[in-house]
Protein backbone atom coordinates (compact mmCIF):
# COMPACT_ATOMS: atom_id res chain seq x y z
CA UNK A 1 0.00 0.00 0.00
CA UNK A 2 1.96 3.07 -0.83
CA UNK A 3 1.64 6.62 0.98
CA UNK A 4 -0.88 7.77 -1.56
CA UNK A 5 -3.57 4.70 -0.49
CA UNK A 6 -2.89 5.40 3.44
CA UNK A 7 -3.66 9.04 2.96
CA UNK A 8 -7.14 8.34 1.03
CA UNK A 9 -7.84 5.49 3.39
CA UNK A 10 -7.68 7.59 6.16
CA UNK A 11 -9.55 10.31 4.81
CA UNK A 12 -12.08 7.93 4.41
CA UNK A 13 -12.03 6.33 7.99
CA UNK A 14 -12.77 9.77 9.06
CA UNK A 15 -15.62 9.80 6.43
CA UNK A 16 -17.44 6.97 7.92
CA UNK A 17 -16.29 8.23 11.61
CA UNK A 18 -18.61 11.22 10.54
CA UNK A 19 -21.46 9.36 9.21
CA UNK A 20 -21.57 6.90 12.47
CA UNK A 21 -21.66 10.03 14.36
CA UNK A 22 -24.65 11.27 12.71
CA UNK A 23 -26.37 8.04 13.05
CA UNK A 24 -25.41 8.21 16.66
CA UNK A 25 -26.58 11.18 17.58
CA UNK A 26 -30.02 10.01 16.49
CA UNK A 27 -30.01 6.80 17.99
CA UNK A 28 -28.67 8.06 21.25
CA UNK A 29 -29.04 11.52 21.19
CA UNK A 30 -28.14 11.60 24.95
CA UNK A 31 -24.47 10.38 24.29
CA UNK A 32 -23.87 12.09 20.73
CA UNK A 33 -24.93 16.15 20.46
CA UNK A 34 -27.33 16.71 17.06
CA UNK A 35 -25.68 18.43 14.04
CA UNK A 36 -29.06 20.43 14.65
CA UNK A 37 -27.78 20.92 17.88
CA UNK A 38 -24.31 21.81 17.34
CA UNK A 39 -25.82 24.75 14.43
CA UNK A 40 -28.06 26.16 17.17
CA UNK A 41 -25.36 26.73 19.71
CA UNK A 42 -22.78 28.58 17.09
CA UNK A 43 -25.34 30.37 15.66
CA UNK A 44 -27.18 31.72 19.07
CA UNK A 45 -25.36 35.47 18.47
CA UNK A 46 -25.31 37.61 15.27
CA UNK A 47 -21.44 36.70 15.37
CA UNK A 48 -22.16 33.23 15.40
CA UNK A 49 -24.17 33.18 12.90
CA UNK A 50 -22.10 35.39 10.76
CA UNK A 51 -19.49 33.44 10.90
CA UNK A 52 -20.96 30.46 10.03
CA UNK A 53 -22.09 31.57 7.00
CA UNK A 54 -19.14 33.04 5.83
CA UNK A 55 -17.56 29.09 6.46
CA UNK A 56 -20.75 28.25 4.39
CA UNK A 57 -19.87 30.47 1.78
CA UNK A 58 -16.31 29.88 1.63
CA UNK A 59 -17.13 25.78 1.36
CA UNK A 60 -19.11 26.25 -1.51
CA UNK A 61 -16.41 28.78 -2.97
CA UNK A 62 -13.47 26.93 -2.52
CA UNK A 63 -15.07 23.46 -3.86
CA UNK A 64 -17.32 24.53 -6.64
CA UNK A 65 -15.44 28.03 -7.56
CA UNK A 66 -12.15 27.61 -7.23
CA UNK A 67 -11.26 24.10 -8.51
CA UNK A 68 -8.60 23.98 -11.38
CA UNK B 1 -51.47 26.24 4.55
CA UNK B 2 -51.58 24.86 1.25
CA UNK B 3 -50.45 21.21 1.20
CA UNK B 4 -49.64 19.02 -1.75
CA UNK B 5 -50.44 14.83 -1.58
CA UNK B 6 -47.19 12.93 -2.90
CA UNK B 7 -47.35 9.38 -3.81
CA UNK B 8 -47.24 7.99 -0.37
CA UNK B 9 -50.32 10.45 0.74
CA UNK B 10 -48.01 12.31 3.09
CA UNK B 11 -48.60 15.45 2.85
CA UNK B 12 -46.29 18.61 1.98
CA UNK B 13 -46.55 22.65 2.27
CA UNK B 14 -46.13 23.90 -1.73
CA UNK B 15 -43.65 26.24 0.36
CA UNK B 16 -41.44 23.39 0.73
CA UNK B 17 -41.75 21.98 -2.79
CA UNK B 18 -41.10 25.23 -4.47
CA UNK B 19 -38.17 25.69 -2.10
CA UNK B 20 -36.64 22.49 -2.84
CA UNK B 21 -37.77 23.01 -6.73
CA UNK B 22 -35.60 26.32 -6.45
CA UNK B 23 -32.71 24.60 -5.36
CA UNK B 24 -33.07 21.57 -7.77
CA UNK B 25 -33.18 24.95 -10.48
CA UNK B 26 -30.20 26.63 -9.13
CA UNK B 27 -27.79 24.10 -8.58
CA UNK B 28 -28.29 22.61 -12.30
CA UNK B 29 -27.69 26.14 -13.75
CA UNK B 30 -24.61 27.02 -11.46
CA UNK B 31 -23.66 24.08 -12.25
CA UNK B 32 -23.17 25.16 -15.74
CA UNK B 33 -20.60 27.58 -15.30
CA UNK B 34 -16.89 26.20 -15.17
CA UNK B 35 -14.73 27.20 -12.01
CA UNK B 36 -12.74 30.42 -12.01
CA UNK B 37 -15.08 32.34 -13.74
CA UNK B 38 -17.53 35.13 -12.29
CA UNK B 39 -20.46 33.48 -12.97
CA UNK B 40 -19.70 30.79 -11.17
CA UNK B 41 -18.65 32.83 -8.38
CA UNK B 42 -21.46 35.11 -8.71
CA UNK B 43 -23.57 31.87 -8.41
CA UNK B 44 -22.13 31.67 -5.03
CA UNK B 45 -22.62 35.29 -4.07
CA UNK B 46 -26.28 35.43 -4.73
CA UNK B 47 -27.16 32.54 -1.67
CA UNK B 48 -24.81 34.39 0.02
CA UNK B 49 -26.59 37.75 0.33
CA UNK B 50 -29.81 35.47 1.03
CA UNK B 51 -28.67 34.19 3.93
CA UNK B 52 -26.89 36.87 4.86
CA UNK B 53 -30.28 38.68 5.50
CA UNK B 54 -31.43 36.15 7.55
CA UNK B 55 -28.24 36.11 8.87
CA UNK B 56 -28.16 39.16 10.58
CA UNK B 57 -31.55 39.72 11.61
CA UNK B 58 -33.45 38.89 15.28
CA UNK B 59 -34.09 34.82 14.80
CA UNK B 60 -38.00 34.42 14.87
CA UNK B 61 -37.42 31.60 17.68
CA UNK B 62 -35.22 31.73 20.88
CA UNK B 63 -32.14 30.10 21.04
CA UNK B 64 -32.17 26.39 22.12
CA UNK B 65 -30.37 25.11 25.11
CA UNK B 66 -26.63 24.04 24.00
CA UNK B 67 -25.77 20.41 24.35
CA UNK B 68 -23.30 19.74 27.07
CA UNK B 69 -19.13 18.97 26.41
CA UNK B 70 -19.44 15.58 26.99
CA UNK B 71 -21.99 15.33 23.46
CA UNK B 72 -19.87 17.40 21.96
CA UNK B 73 -16.56 15.88 22.31
CA UNK B 74 -16.95 12.43 19.87
CA UNK B 75 -17.59 14.98 17.05
CA UNK B 76 -14.45 17.20 18.20
CA UNK B 77 -12.25 14.02 18.10
CA UNK B 78 -13.23 13.02 14.54
CA UNK B 79 -12.94 16.87 13.41
CA UNK B 80 -9.65 17.18 14.87
CA UNK B 81 -8.82 14.35 13.50
CA UNK B 82 -9.67 15.03 9.99
CA UNK B 83 -7.99 18.39 10.54
CA UNK B 84 -4.93 16.83 11.62
CA UNK B 85 -4.98 14.26 8.48
CA UNK B 86 -5.52 16.88 6.17
CA UNK B 87 -2.70 19.59 7.52
CA UNK B 88 -0.56 16.46 7.15
CA UNK B 89 -1.06 15.86 3.77
CA UNK B 90 -1.10 19.98 3.00
CA UNK B 91 2.35 20.45 4.39
CA UNK B 92 4.40 17.41 2.15
CA UNK B 93 5.21 16.76 -1.55
CA UNK B 94 4.67 15.89 -3.87
CA UNK B 95 0.65 16.24 -3.81
CA UNK B 96 0.31 13.21 -5.74
CA UNK B 97 1.30 11.28 -2.98
CA UNK B 98 -0.40 13.42 -0.05
CA UNK B 99 -3.51 14.33 -1.90
CA UNK B 100 -5.69 16.47 0.08
CA UNK B 101 -9.52 17.48 0.06
CA UNK B 102 -8.87 19.74 -2.38
CA UNK B 103 -6.72 17.94 -4.99
CA UNK B 104 -8.97 14.98 -4.40
CA UNK B 105 -12.31 16.97 -5.57
CA UNK B 106 -10.90 19.53 -7.98
CA UNK B 107 -10.41 17.42 -10.65
CA UNK B 108 -13.86 16.09 -10.68
CA UNK B 109 -15.32 19.82 -10.08
CA UNK B 110 -13.53 21.37 -12.46
CA UNK B 111 -14.19 18.46 -15.51
CA UNK B 112 -17.80 17.04 -14.54
CA UNK B 113 -21.14 19.03 -14.29
CA UNK B 114 -22.77 16.23 -12.64
CA UNK B 115 -20.14 16.86 -9.34
CA UNK B 116 -20.81 20.54 -9.61
CA UNK B 117 -24.43 20.20 -9.60
CA UNK B 118 -24.37 17.86 -6.47
CA UNK B 119 -21.85 19.85 -4.27
CA UNK B 120 -24.29 22.56 -5.38
CA UNK B 121 -27.36 20.75 -4.13
CA UNK B 122 -25.28 19.54 -0.83
CA UNK B 123 -24.03 23.58 -0.49
CA UNK B 124 -27.47 25.02 -0.85
CA UNK B 125 -29.27 21.86 1.55
CA UNK B 126 -27.15 23.38 3.86
CA UNK B 127 -27.58 26.90 3.46
CA UNK B 128 -31.22 26.00 3.38
CA UNK B 129 -31.39 23.95 6.50
CA UNK B 130 -29.59 27.17 8.31
CA UNK B 131 -31.95 29.33 7.32
CA UNK B 132 -34.72 27.31 8.66
CA UNK B 133 -33.44 27.68 11.81
CA UNK B 134 -32.98 31.24 11.76
CA UNK B 135 -36.26 32.24 10.11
Amino acid sequence: MGVKQVFLAGYLLIGIALALLVLLSHRRPTAVARVSEMADAATRRRLGRVIVLVVWWWMGWHFLVRSA
Amino acid sequence: MTRVRTGSGRPYPRRVLRVAVGIVGYAAVAALFPPFTWPALLATVLPLVVTGGYALRRPARPPAPAPSWRRIAPWAVVLAAGIGWELMALFRSPRADYPTISSIVSPLAAGQWWFRFLGYLLWLAAGTALVRRWA
